[in-house]
C-alpha cells in the first residue's frame, strides 16, 4: 500500500486572517440595535483597540482546518500502537451522546435537582469503576492518569500521617515504571526507591525483599507491567508489602490485558487508579481532559478526593464529608465529557468488556509471534512467555548489523502510513519498541504492520541508508536535531520563530 | 582567540581495514593491508568550515603533516611551531607530546586534535586539565567524551567558544584495553579527566561511559548532603566526578581521580593511599566511604579506587559504604561487581545494595563478588 501524506504550507489562523477586512455584512438594523446595547454598558468595558480574533469567512474556517487534518494522523486514520497508551477507536456514539447540549451546556454552578441526571451517571460509574477493579468505592475527580497516582500518593502519606507513623517515607517502584509513577510519589514528599526486574520480566522479589523495612509507605505497581508481562508473584509481593502496614498502589494504565478476567482488588492492592482515555475509550490528549479515576477498599473511603457523588434513596447529591480526605484534586469536573464517553462504552459492552482483554491479548501475542521471528529482533525479559496486552521488542542486535537504531524502524514505519509506537522505553530494554495493538485492529491491519516490520528489516539489511533517511512520504521530513537543539535556532513555539524572523524552520523542508 | 591545532596523520587507518586501533605495530599492520591516511581530509573539513563561519582567531599549528599543511589551503591566519619535520618519519606519540607541550607554552585558549582516543590521551598526558581540548573524530576508538560529532561540528563548537558561549566540563578520557580487544573482549578504562567545551548535540558524550549530566550530579550530591551525611562521621570520596559534585557543594577542592577525606564540611585528606586512609579511620573512629559506579563494567570496588582495599573495606562496615550512580550510568548494567582480591570479603559485600541515583531516589542493584560471578548469576542476568 502506498502512502503519501498531504502537505500544505498552512499558516496559522491568526495570520490567514485579513483583519483589514470584514468577513460579515453588517446592515443598519444591526447597528442600530448594537448602538442601543453598547449605550447600556458602562463606558468602562467597551473595547477600544481593535479586535484581533481570527477573521475569516465560514468556507476558509473550513477549508483550513480540513487541510490540517490532512496532515495529522490518529485512531482515526491508521493503528497507533503506542504501548500503554492504548490507543483503542473512539467510538463515534460515545462522541456524539456526550456533545449533546444537555451534556455540554451543563454548569458547574447550577442546583442539584437540574443535574440528576449527569449526577446518576457518576454514581453508577462510580459502582461499576468499583465492581470491574474489586475495590469497594471510588472518585471520578482526578483529571489524569498522572494525577490519579498523585492522588494515591497523596492517599498513602495521609493514611500513615494519621497514623502516626511519618518514618514512612518510602516508596517502591520497579524500574520499569512508567516515569509518572516516581514522579507523583516525589511530590507527594516520598523518597523513590526502584527495584529493578528480574530476567523473566517479573519485579526481583529478593531486591524488595531487601528494600523493605519499617520505613516503607508503599509499592506502586503496573500488573501488567510495562513489558507486557504479568506479575505471576503478585500475591507474595503484596503480603509481603502488607507485613510492613504498608500499601499496595495499582496503576491501572496496562487495565486493558485483564480486564473481565481478574481484578487488582482480589490481588491484594489497596488503592487503583484508571485510565478512562486509555481502557474505557475515551479520546487521549486533544479530545479533552483525561479521567484518572481513583478506587479504594473501604478503609480507606474516607480518604478519598472531594467531592464524590453519593445517592441517599431519593435523590443524587455531591458529597464532601469524607472525614480524612486529602482534599480536592480539581475545581469542578471538568472532565465529565469523558466519564459520559466512558460510561457509555461500558454500558453498550456490558459483559462483553472481558472481550477487549481477551482479543487484546491475542492480538498483541499475534503480532509479537511475528515480529520476534525477524532478523535483529529480540524478545527481552521472559522471551518464552506470553504477553498480554502489549510487548516490547529490542532492534540491539538490528543496531550492530546494519547501523540502523529504533528511531530509524520507528521512522520508517511513518512512511508506510502506520503510526510509530513507542520507542526506546522502558528503559531497561535498549533500541526499545513498546507495541500494543488494542483489540480495535482486525488480523489483517495487524499482518500489515508485521509485514512492515519485515520489509524495513529486510530493507535494513540490504540498503540501510535508505532506512536512515525515512520517512520520506510524510507532511514532516525528519527533523535535524542539531538545528532544532541549537541555542541559536531552538524554537519553543511559533510566534517564537516568527519574532526570530528566520527564514529557515526547525522542521527540515528539504 | 589563539586556537592550538595538532592533527595525528596516523589516526583513524585502523578502522578501514579491520584493525580495532592505529596504535603502535598495528600502524604497520594496517600499512600492510593497503590502509589510506583518513585524518587529513577530516582536518581540511574542520579547517574549511571554520573559515566558512568566520573564524577571527589565529591558529597555532604544528608543522607540515601534523598540522600547517593543511592551513596553507584555507584562508585563516595561523602560524607554525618550530619543531623538527615530522613528515621525515612516520609519526608517533612522541611528535604529538611534542606539539601539545609546544602549544601549552604558546599559551593557546583551546587545543584542537584530530584523532581517536588514542591521540586524545597523548593530548590530555601533557595537557592535564590546565587548557580545554576537544577532538575532531578522526580515530577508530573514540569512547572518550572529548569528541564533537564531525569536523563541521567542532567548527561550530569553537566558534561558540570563541564567542564565550560555552562552559567547559570534565569529561572521561577513555581507552580500550588494547589486548584485550584483540580477542574481542571489549574493557574500556577510564584514564583520566580533560576539560570540554560543553554543547549538546555538537559534542558527543562518552560511548558507554555516559556520565550523566551536572544536575543529576548534583541532585545526587546535595541529597546526601542533607540526608545522609551526619556530623562526628568521616567520609571519604572515592575518585569521580559524581562524588566530586559532593565536594564542590561543599565549596571543597577535591581531586578527580583520589580519595580525599571530609569531615564535618573541612578537607583532612587529599589523593590519600591505602595506609593514609587507615590511619585517619584509626584517628577518627567513625569513617564511611562514598564510591560511584566505574562506566560499563560497573565496579564499585577494584577499579580507579584500589586505594579502598580489602583491609579498608573490613574496617568499615557495609552498612557505612554509600554507592552513588546517575540513572544513565546504571542504564545496561545489569549487575555491579566488586574486587579486592579477598573472595572471603566479596561474598560478604555482595548482595542487593541501594544505589543512590538521584534527589530522594535510590535504585536497587545487585552487588556480586568478582571471584565467582557465574555462582551467583541467573539464567538470563
Amino acid at each position: 500500500m502506498v502512502f503519501r501524506q498531504a502537505k500544505w504550507e498552512e499558516p496559522v489562523v491568526f495570520e490567514l486572517s485579513d483583519f483589514s477586512k470584514q468577513s460579515f455584512l453588517i446592515d443598519d438594523e444591526f447597528v442600530n440595535e448594537a448602538s442601543e446595547a453598547l449605550k447600556r454598558i458602562p463606558n468602562s468595558l467597551i473595547r477600544s483597540s481593535e479586535l484581533r480574533i481570527p477573521n475569516l469567512s465560514e468556507v476558509e474556517v473550513v477549508r483550513h482546518y480540513n487541510r490540517l487534518s490532512q496532515m495529522s494522523y490518529g485512531v482515526d486514520v491508521g493503528p497507533v500502537p503506542l504501548g500503554s497508551c492504548t490507543m483503542k477507536y473512539n467510538p463515534k456514539i460515545c462522541e456524539e451522546l456526550a456533545s449533546d447540549p444537555r451534556v455540554t451546556e451543563l454548569h458547574p454552578y447550577q442546583a442539584g435537582e437540574e443535574v440528576q441526571g449527569i449526577l446518576e451517571i457518576m454514581y453508577l460509574m462510580q459502582k461499576w469503576l468499583s465492581e470491574i477493579t474489586g475495590m469497594d468505592e471510588c472518585s471520578l475527580q482526578p483529571p489524569a492518569g498522572a494525577a490519579g497516582e498523585f492522588v494515591g500518593a497523596l492517599i498513602i502519606k495521609k493514611y500513615h500521617h494519621d497514623r502516626g507513623h511519618s518514618n514512612k517515607n518510602e516508596m517502591i517502584v520497579p524500574e520499569a515504571a512508567h516515569g509518572s509513577n516516581p514522579a507523583s510519589s516525589a511530590m507527594a514528599g516520598f523518597k523513590v526507591v526502584k527495584v529493578p526486574t528480574a530476567p523473566n520480566g517479573e519485579t526481583d522479589i529478593e531486591a524488595l525483599k531487601s528494600v523493605l523495612s519499617d520505613n516503607t509507605a508503599g509499592l506502586m505497581l503496573t500488573n501488567p507491567n510495562t513489558l507486557g508481562v504479568f506479575e505471576s508473584s503478585i500475591i507474595e509481593i503484596s503480603d509481603l508489602i502488607h507485613e510492613k502496614n504498608a500499601l499496595m498502589y495499582y496503576d491501572g494504565a496496562n487495565l486493558n490485558g485483564i480486564l473481565g478476567v481478574v481484578r487488582p482488588g482480589d490481588m491484594g492492592f489497596d488503592i487503583v487508579h484508571l485510565n478512562l482515555h486509555k481502557t474505557f475509550a475515551a479520546p487521549h490528549g486533544g479530545g479533552g481532559p483525561g479521567g484518572g479515576a481513583i478506587c479504594v477498599k473501604k478503609e480507606l473511603r474516607d480518604y478519598l478526593p472531594v467531592p464524590i457523588v453519593g445517592f441517599d434513596g431519593r435523590s443524587y447529591k455531591l458529597r464532601y464529608d469524607l472525614s480524612r480526605t486529602i482534599g480536592r484534586i480539581s475545581w469542578f469536573y471538568g472532565n465529565v465529557v469523558p466519564i459520559v464517553k466512558s460510561f457509555i462504552y461500558i454500558a453498550t459492552l456490558g459483559p462483553a468488556l472481558r472481550e477487549v482483554a481477551e482479543v487484546s491479548v491475542l492480538n498483541t501475542n499475534y503480532l509479537m509471534s511475528k515480529l520476534r521471528r525477524l532478523r535483529g529482533v529480540s524478545l527481552p525479559y521472559g522471551e518464552n512467555r506470553w504477553r498480554k496486552h502489549e510487548f516490547v521488542v529490542s532492534f540491539e542486535n538490528l543496531l550492530k548489523e546494519t547501523g540502523v537504531n529504533a528511531e530509524d524502524v520507528a521512522k520508517a514505519l511513518l512512511d508506510r502510513g502506520f503510526h510509530a509506537p513507542t520507542i526506546y522505553f522502558p528503559l531497561i530494554v535498549k533500541e526499545a519498541h513498546m507495541i500494543e495493538v488494542t483489540e480495535t485492529e482486525t488480523k489483517e491491519n495487524i499482518d500489515k504492520i508485521a509485514k512492515a516490520y519485515e520489509e524495513i528489516v529486510e530493507t535494513a539489511y540490504k540498503d540501510p541508508q535508505t532506512i536512515k533517511l525515512s520517512p520520506l512520504n510524510t507532511s514532516v521530513k525528519r527533523l535535524d536535531v542539531l538545528i532544532a537543539n541549537h541555542p541559536k535556532t531552538i524554537t519553543p513555539t511559533y510566534e517564537y520563530l516568527r519574532r526570530l524572523g528566520t527564514q529557515e524552520t526547525p522542521s527540515s523542508q528539504r | 582567540m589563539k586556537l592550538g591545532f595538532v592533527v595525528n596523520p596516523v589516526a583513524g587507518m585502523g578502522g578501514s581495514v579491520g584493525l580495532k586501533g592505529t596504535d603502535g605495530e598495528l600502524y604497520e599492520e594496517a600499512l600492510k593491508r593497503g590502509a589510506k591516511p583518513v585524518a587529513p581530509s577530516k582536518a581540511v573539513r574542520f579547517l574549511q568550515a571554520l573559515s566558512e563561519r568566520g573564524f577571527k582567531g589565529v591558529i597555532i599549528a604544528a608543522n607540515s603533516i601534523m598540522g600547517c599543511d593543511y592551513l596553507s589551503l584555507s584562508k585563516l591566519r595561523f602560524s607554525c611551531l618550530d619543531l623538527p619535520d615530522p613528515s621525515k618519519h612516520i609519526t608517533s606519540r612522541e611528535d604529538t607530546l611534542r606539539v601539545v607541550k609546544a602549544l601549552l607554552e604558546s599559551s593557546v585558549d583551546l587545543i584542537v586534535f584530530v584523532g581517536g582516543d588514542g591521540t586524545a590521551r597523548d593530548v590530555l598526558s601533557v595537557a592535564g586539565t590546565k587548557i580545554p581540548i576537544l577532538g575532531v573524530p578522526s580515530g577508530v576508538k573514540m569512547y572518550s567524551g572529548v569528541f564533537a560529532a564531525s569536523p563541521e561540528a567542532a567548527a561550530e563548537v569553537v566558534l561558540e567558544f570563541e564567542g564565550g558561549n560555552v562552559a567547559v566540563d570534565h569529561a572521561e578520557v577513555a581507552d580500550v584495553d588494547e589486548t584485550k580487544l584483540r580477542e574481542d573482549l571489549l574493557s574500556v578504562r577510564v584514564y583520566g579527566y580533560a576539560v570540554t567545551p560543553v554543547l549538546e548535540g555538537f559534542v558527543v558524550p562518552s560511548k558507554d561511559l555516559v556520565g550523566g549530566s551536572e544536575e543529576e550530579k548534583w541532585g545526587i550530591a546535595k541529597y546526601f548532603i542533607e540526608d545522609y551525611m551526619l556530623p562526628g562521621v568521616l567520609y571519604f570520596l572515592g575518585p569521580g566526578t559524581t562524588t566530586k559534585a559532593i565536594a564542590d557543594l561543599l565549596g571543597l577542592k577535591k581531586t578527580l581521580l583520589g580519595v580525599d577525606a571530609v569531615y564535618e564540611g573541612c578537607l583532612v585528606g587529599r589523593d590519600l593511599s591505602e595506609s593514609e586512609i587507615i590511619s585517619l579511620i584509626e584517628k577518627y573512629k567513625h569513617a564511611s566511604l562514598v564510591v560511584s559506579v566505574i562506566g560499563r563494567q560497573g565496579y564499585i570496588f577494584g577499579r580507579g579506587n584500589q586505594q579502598f582495599s580489602a583491609r579498608v573495606l573490613r574496617l568499615v562496615k557495609k552498612n557505612n559504604i554509600f554507592v552513588l550512580a546517575t540513572p544513565s550510568k546504571l542504564a545496561g548494567i545489569r549487575y555491579l561487581l566488586v574486587d579486592v582480591g579477598d573472595p572471603e570479603l566479596e561474598l560478604e559485600l555482595s548482595g542487593y545494595w541501594r544505589i543512590i541515583t538521584g534527589y530522594g531516589e535510590e535504585t536497587v542493584k545487585l552487588v556480586l563478588p568478582a571471584c565467582c560471578v557465574d555462582k551467583f548469576l541467573r539464567a538470563g542476568d
